[in-house]
Order: structure tokens, then C-alpha cells, then sequence
């Protein structure tokens, strides 16, 4: 199957021989490469340089990037969600921080922060990860979720945030796979090959 | 006693296969064909449940220990359930990319 696709990987993988070469044959060609911050200094990291390579930064905390003034431009940034309070912290945000796994035990996102979602046009980002190692807990969560993205019109993507190349995932796997989620084969098309 | 001829099974009838080339790109053993079947319907179950894998028949046809190329052979029907299921094996053989997906292995030896 030809077609681009993008993935979102973490700076760790580049730590292992071939992946870049790992990644073309899997036809990844945009690819945003993360750096968690956890304090000010995590920002002045290195990426790798190659055209198609971008910069990504996960904050763990919010005030961490609400107060880092010098932000790298082109970059994504994205917030950790969790509870329905972290997940209401960031979508309700006017920056262009975005939401990523916004997974938990108890119900983490609802109407409203759906609809403030779609206002402040977050993307939501799932981790793929979590779907392979918290089976039970996440897929009943992605469903629900799934169901009020939909209905709101929120964008959304599946991510591998791969630590290493065992975690990445051929994208015609994932397009199959993500049939289980009663999402159109057309959205999954775009919600895979189009960057945010 | 006399010989009775095997009835022919029509073709509207018949199974329609798909076969599919999976090459394991970080899959750090020999490849076993027992073992890989064993992954796979088990990954296939855990997707679909018992009777789709049943009703998908996965035969493995070819190794290629060299290039780690598995030659698969499912039922046409359940293809797509097959290849989700992918995903689950994949904690078990390591990234899977699927190379190649054709109707006849004359197609898939052509494309290499």
C-alpha cells in the first residue's frame, strides 16, 4: 500500500541502530520526535536533523509550559492528560498545547470538555502503546472517548511513542486495527497520513 | 467395491484465499513455524475471538529464515481481521510489516 504516513516517536528510539531505516520502510515519513519535560533545561534539547524529522516536547507539568516564554517554533506540544481535571486544564487552554492520553480509571473526558475541544481546536492524541499493555481498562476508554470526538467533530490521532523499534507499528496494521473502533476507513486513512 | 469419483466442489463454493507476506523486522530468534503459527492464532483470537479464527485457517506456506519473510495463506473473508491481529502478535515477534497482499502466490513471487 503506498501512501505517507506520520507517527509521533520518542527521542529514546534514535538511540538504536537502523531506525531510521526501520521507519522508511514502513513508509513513516513525517515524523515528530518527543522530549518529555520535566524541568526548564529539558527544552534546550538536541533532535535529530533530517528534513522530515520535528521537534515534539510533552510536558508533564502545565505551568511548565505556560511559563517558558521561548518556544521553538514548528514544534508540537503536547500536555500529559490523565484525570478529568489535567484533561479539562489543557483543552480549555486558547495555546497550541495538545492533549496526550487522556486515559484513566475514572471517566476522563465528557460533553463539555468535548465541545470546549472543538472551541479551542485541540487535537487529541492516543497512545497506541497503552492499548497493547492496559488492554481492558484503555479500549473501553478509547471507545467512549471515540464516540464523543465523533459526535463533537474533535480531531484526533493514534501515535506509537515508540521507546523502541518493537513499539512502532506498521500503519496498514493500524488501519486495520483501528476498524475495531467503528471508526470509517476514510477518517482512518486521514487520522493516520495527516500530520497536526 | 467400485471406486466413486470425489465430487467437485464449485467454485462459488470454494474458499477464496488471500496470501500475505509479513517480514519480522526486529525478531531476534530463528524463525519456528510452529511457534509463529501458535502466536498468530492466538493473536487472532484475542482480536476476533475462537470461531473467526477457526473459520480463517492460517497456513503458514514459506519461510525465508534469511530475510525473515513469512508466506501466509487465510481465508479471504476474514482478511482484514487478520492482519488487526497483527497487532497483538507483535508483542510476541517483535515489528511486523506487512510487505505484500495478493490473490495467487504467482503474484506475490512476481512482485519481489
Amino acid at each position: 500500500m503506498k501512501g505517507k504516513y506520520f507517527d509521533v516517536v520518542s527521542s529514546e528510539l534514535f538511540s538504536y541502530p537502523n531506525v531510521e531505516k526501520i521507519l522508511e520502510e514502513l513508509n513513516i515519513k513525517e515524523i515528530y520526535v518527543v522530549k518529555t519535560i520535566k524541568t526548564k533545561e529539558d527544552l534546550d534539547c538536541i533532535f535529530p536533523k533530517a528534513k522530515n524529522y520535528k521537534g515534539a516536547f510533552l510536558f508533564t507539568d502545565l505551568n511548565l509550559y505556560h511559563v517558558t516564554k521561548e518556544k521553538p517554533k514548528n514544534a508540537l506540544f503536547l500536555g500529559q492528560g490523565g484525570g478529568l481535571s489535567a484533561n479539562a486544564a489543557i483543552l480549555s487552554t486558547k495555546s497550541d498545547i495538545h492533549l496526550y492520553n487522556p486515559i484513566s480509571s475514572e471517566t476522563s473526558i465528557d460533553e463539555g470538555l468535548a465541545r470546549i475541544a472543538k472551541q479551542n481546536k485541540k487535537i487529541i492524541f492516543f497512545d497506541i502503546r497503552e492499548i497493547r499493555n492496559n488492554q481492558n481498562k484503555c479500549i473501553k476508554q478509547i471507545q467512549f472517548i471515540l464516540k464523543l470526538l465523533k459526535k463533537h467533530k474533535v480531531e484526533f490521532r493514534f501515535v506509537s511513542m515508540a521507546k523502541i523499534p518493537e513499539e512502532l507499528v506498521d500503519p496498514q496494521v493500524l488501519e486495520r486495527f483501528l476498524q475495531n473502533f467503528a471508526l470509517e476507513k476514510t477518517l482512518i486513512k486521514r487520522i493516520i497520513s495527516e500530520k497536526p | 467395491m467400485k471406486k466413486k469419483k470425489l465430487a467437485v466442489i464449485r467454485p462459488t463454493l470454494r474458499h477464496k484465499k488471500r496470501y500475505i507476506e509479513i517480514q519480522l523486522l526486529s525478531y531476534p530468534q530463528t524463525l519456528d513455524s510452529k511457534t509463529i503459527y501458535i502466536t498468530l492464532t492466538k493473536a487472532l483470537q484475542k482480536n476476533s475471538g475462537v470461531f473467526v479464527q477457526l473459520e480463517t485457517n492460517i497456513t503458514i506456506i514459506d519461510i525465508d529464515t534469511k530475510t525473515k519473510t513469512l508466506l501466509i495463506r487465510v481465508n479471504k473473508e476474514y482478511l482484514e481481521q487478520f492482519i488487526s491481529s497483527l497487532f497483538f502478535a507483535q508483542s510476541d515477534l517483535g515489528l511486523i510489516k506487512v510487505k505484500n497482499i495478493k490473490s495467487t502466490i504467482k503474484k506475490i513471487r512476481g512482485c519481489k
